[in-house]
């Protein structure tokens, strides 16, 4: 009762102050999905009301958005949450932005090689909306714009780590590490808040005739923690930590013609990987990352889209459970008609190593521009791997999205 | 008697070398006369695009537009401000002059976070949903074309130059366009489309006035027959010359949703 009133005095402040010189924008979203298989069990049903402000004094301004969510599925998740709340600064050649936001980095769609500022929410593994997977980071960015490049500086006084779904959530994933004995799961060790623990990344970007350059790197903590094991008599401990990582990479973006040629490389320096030889059955070592993509407009509103993208272990050790090599393709098409008013869109996540598969099949009409009317399928394929292990969890969705 | 023979021989060659001068006046000519009319150094205008279906339906945008020339080429970055679903993407574009090279094009999708590079040569897309290619918004050179006079004639009672232009390139989508230049203030006024079946759309430009001593046009409509669509663009707010910034014209200034 406490949280209805919470919202309906949201709501009210809100509709108030967007009378006011307050820009005061947002929408309304439904989003019910069910398995295909089995009893045909709802995987998501969630109702969100997004609400998002700005406001404008000179050269400085303010941005706010938070979710009002009501879900059936995850209780956990009904309530409401902050999502950005910043302050921005623009001069003639810098900018500056403090606060909760969020930051995106590089070219690929739908992987992550560069794109680690901000950490990802796998809660729905990756069915959700790209905004939504990516996790808000209190962070303070420094922009010089001279002109003739764009030099950023970020820093991330606190860590925050990825979320994986948990407990009741039909997208838990899976108990990996089984073993014959008791198994004790201890509590994730993070690091401190403390400045020694905050973390820094740096990019240069070019945005030049006829190609786009950008030059990163970032002094992080892993989003997602290794699990260390530890046997004593017959109980083995197994204990996730998150360690530091160091990152740099490259991003490209190359129009020619109809085509538009994307890439990404990215080289993680010590990144935990397990290692069945290990004492403790983890071992470090550097990770190289790359893609390659191409997008197509032949024109008349059609898209086509197509990535590859390898991460190889250097100085692979065969004990080690991950692949040396793990691939990955995807192809996005999509085609608008209707005066833009209905599109059909295809996006399909091929794994080379287990050979599984994500096909995203989606409609999108737009009944009004305001009202948008989502329907589509979620088909996992494949045995084992990234995408196979969900296999049980194909799905058929709708959604409702109001804009205002 | 001889002052008279002499002011009649005078009237004579003047009108003779003024018809000279119009005819000898090509297609190109005159479409060189159109591009390089003086239209300003910048513009910030505030438009309004409204798309009318068969029905009578109509969906509006609101747009934010700035504009600014660098010798031939020129730099345009678009805000949208309606509708919500869109508001905050920008768009930002780098065109040039030089047919041999492909304009330069950014969007920023608000709800990504995100820029994207997108393909600079698609001039036959429609852009947002509506009757106008990137083509039909300016973005074509005029020598991408072969043009020819066909003939003068009054158009609401303005001489005009009638041109007619074909697309040089095999892919066009228009077979030809018959466009009315009106002579005075040597701006395009009309633009009949055609395909190789016949007229597809006819866009008229009216509302002509000056802005800060600039002939400006205020609103333009494309009427096309063969979806049986409207699109009308009506400049509500123009500024000429304001001394706009380079730095607004650049992927940092879209990434941020607004100008600033």
């Amino acid at each position: 009762m406490k949280k209805l009133f919470l919202i309906i005095g949201l709501l009210g402040t809100f509709l108030y102050l967007s009378a006011s010189d307050l820009e005061f924008n947002g929408f309304i979203d439904t989003y019910h999905a069910v398995c295909l298989k089995g009893e045909h069990e709802f995987n998501a049903s969630r109702t969100r009301f997004r609400g998002e402000m700005f406001y404008q004094i000179e050269e400085a301004s303010f941005f706010t958005s938070f979710n009002a969510t009501s879900n059936n599925i995850l209780k956990d998740e009904t309530g409401i949450e902050l999502r950005e709340a910043f302050i921005e600064y623009v001069a003639s050649k810098w900018d500056i932005r403090v606060g909760r936001q969020i930051i995106t980095w590089g070219k690929a769609d739908g992987m992550q090689i560069t794109d680690i500022i901000c950490p990802g929410d796998y809660t729905e593994f990756i069915t959700r909306d790209f905004d939504d997977i990516r996790i808000p980071v209190e962070s303070v960015k420094f922009r010089w714009l001279p002109g003739f490049a764009d030099f950023e500086i970020i820093w991330l006084p606190f860590f925050k780590a990825s979320v994986l779904p948990s407990k009741d959530n039909p997208w838990k994933i899976s108990q990996a590490y089984q073993t014959d004995n008791e198994t004790v799961f201890k509590q994730t060790i993070e690091p401190e808040k403390s400045l020694e623990n905050s973390e820094i990344a740096g990019k240069i970007s070019l945005y030049l005739s006829g190609i786009d350059l950008a030059f990163s790197g970032f002094y992080t903590w892993n989003d997602l923690p290794t699990i260390h094991e530890q046997t004593v008599n017959d109980t083995t401990y197994l204990q996730p930590e998150h360690h530091r990582l160091k990152y740099l990479g490259m991003e490209m973006n190359k129009p020619i013609g109809d085509f538009v040629v994307r890439s990404e490389i990215a080289f993680y320096q010590n990144k935990f990987f397990r290692n069945l030889s290990a004492d403790d059955k983890t071992d470090k070592k550097d990770l190289l990352k790359a893609m390659i993509g191409v997008d197509w407009y032949p024109g008349d509103d059609w898209t086509f889209s197509f990535q590859f993208a390898n991460d190889m272990i250097l100085k692979y050790d065969d004990d080690f459970e991950t692949d040396e090599n793990n691939s990955l393709a995807t192809l996005n098409i999509s085609k608008k008609i209707l005066r833009q008013t209905l599109e059909f869109s295809n996006m399909i996540y091929y794994g080379f190593n287990e050979k599984d598969i994500y096909d995203q099949i989606a409609i999108d009409y737009a009944v009004t521009d305001e009202l948008h009317l989502f329907c589509g399928v979620d088909i996992f394929a494949g045995d084992e791997g990234y995408f196979g292990s969900y296999e049980d969890n194909s799905q058929i969705w709708f959604k409702v999205k109001y804009s205002f | 008697m001889k002052k008279v023979i002499v002011l009649i021989v005078m009237i004579v060659t003047i009108f003779q070398v003024v018809k000279l001068q119009a005819i000898e006046l090509s297609g190109r000519d005159i479409m060189v006369l159109v591009d390089e009319r003086d239209d300003g150094n910048d513009r910030r205008v505030e438009m309004e695009m409204i798309l009318i279906n068969k029905r009578g339906r109509k969906r509006i945008r609101q747009v934010l537009s700035y504009n600014k020339d660098y010798g031939k080429d020129s730099k345009t970055v678009m805000i949208f401000q309606k509708p919500a679903d869109v508001k905050g993407t920008g768009f930002l574009s780098w065109e040039y002059d030089d047919n041999n090279k492909d304009d330069d094009r950014w969007l920023y999708m608000p709800a990504l976070k995100k820029v994207r590079r997108i393909s600079g040569s698609s001039e036959n897309d429609y852009f947002m949903g509506s009757d106008f290619t990137y083509d039909d918004m300016g973005g074509r050179n005029v020598d991408e074309d072969t043009h020819t006079l066909l003939r003068e004639e009054e158009l609401n009672e303005q001489l005009c130059w009638v041109v007619e232009s074909i697309p040089k390139e095999k892919d066009n989508m228009y077979a030809k366009k018959i466009v009315w230049v009106r002579q005075d203030v040597k701006m395009s006024v009309k633009v009949e489309y055609y395909d190789k079946l016949g007229l597809m759309k006819t866009l008229t430009i009216s509302n002509i006035k000056q802005v800060d001593g600039i002939w400006t046009a205020h609103e333009m409509f494309m009427d096309n027959k063969a979806e049986k669509h409207q699109t009308v663009l009506k400049f509500n707010k123009i500024n000429i010359n304001q001394d706009l910034k380079d730095n607004m014209f650049t992927v940092s200034a879209i990434e941020r949703g607004r100008l600033k």
